[in-house]
């Protein structure tokens, strides 16, 4: 196998998403490849951030904001039922 | 889906209003953080968070009851989202032949991290970080863009993004590699960022 082909595995791997078999495959090749090791590092270094983005609070006004215009397309469709 | 949530969506196709609320108030910050990552703005992101849920409301009827109401909010969210993008597209491209004066673009944003125990200097830090991240994230191409965002902050496993996307397992894989490794190179210009703060990216 190429190094291409364990950097396939990387993303995967990270995940959890590769079989017993894979995984050690991998863990086996970046004791001997620093390339692939940096590479799996890197990757992990970056998911790793990603995980942990704050989520943005909710605006104040937004349920209200949603209630009111759901009331509204509700009051339209029914009108409308009624009419016709 | 459990019981309650079949109740409510029969409730909600009868135009209940409230059943739609409750079937959707636990996805309400979900959406609207899916929807911050493809505006970048608080207003737009709400706005269009709300648009999704109408659109929820509308087409609550065309929910089938073998998926679930978090893959089925999340893919109208996706689908809402790239909709206004294009919208906005399209205003800012008249905007520009009416009036480039003011500068700006909008897409500047201030991020809000909640109070914790780090010092000033490391909260500067990881809020700068942070709006790296979402900046580079926001700039990959759409598919990427996409997949990321459902798999690393929203969590969601390989099975679910499968659904929402309507890809394979294997699509899933391969797509979510390419998106990190892009984002790990375009990442790889801010070193000095991530380096004080004990990274591993060289
Ligand atoms: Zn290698």
């Amino acid at each position: 196998m190429y190094c291409e082909n364990y950097r396939e595995m990387i993303s995967p791997y990270i995940d959890g998403m590769l079989t017993e078999n894979e995984r050690a495959i991998l863990e086996k090749h970046v004791l001997d490849c620093d390339e692939c090791k940096n590479e799996l590092e890197e990757i992990k270094f970056v998911t790793e951030h990603c995980h942990q983005l704050e989520k943005m609070p909710l605006p104040v006004d937004f349920k209200e904001q949603l209630h009111s215009k759901l009331v509204n397309i509700e009051g339209i469709r029914h009108n409308s039922r009624n009419s016709s | 889906m459990d019981l309650d949530e079949e109740k409510l969506v029969e409730r909600a196709c009868n135009g209940d209003v409230e059943a739609f609320e409750q079937l959707i108030e636990p996805y309400h910050s979900m959406v609207y953080n899916l929807a911050f990552h493809y505006l970048k703005e608080y207003h737009d992101a709400s706005e269009a968070a709300q648009e999704a849920f109408l659109r929820a409301f509308k087409a609550v009827k065309t929910f089938k009851k073998n998926s679930t109401i978090k893959t089925w909010l999340y893919r109208i969210t996706i689908n809402t989202c790239l909709d206004t993008i294009k919208k906005k597209k399209n205003e800012k491209r008249l905007i520009y032949i009416n009036e480039a004066k003011d500068g700006s673009d909008g897409s500047e944003i201030e991020l809000q991290i909640p109070s914790s125990d780090l010092k000033p200097d490391q909260i500067l830090e990881q809020k700068a970080i942070q709006k790296v991240i979402r900046d580079e994230i926001s700039k990959l191409p759409k598919d990427s863009k996409t997949i990321l965002i459902l798999r690393d902050f929203n969590d969601l496993s390989y099975e679910e993004i499968a659904k929402i996307l309507n890809i394979s397992l294997g699509t899933v894989k391969s797509r979510l590699s390419r998106a990190r490794n892009s984002l790990k190179d375009n990442l790889l210009k801010y070193r000095e960022l991530f380096n004080t703060n004990g990274s591993q990216i060289k």
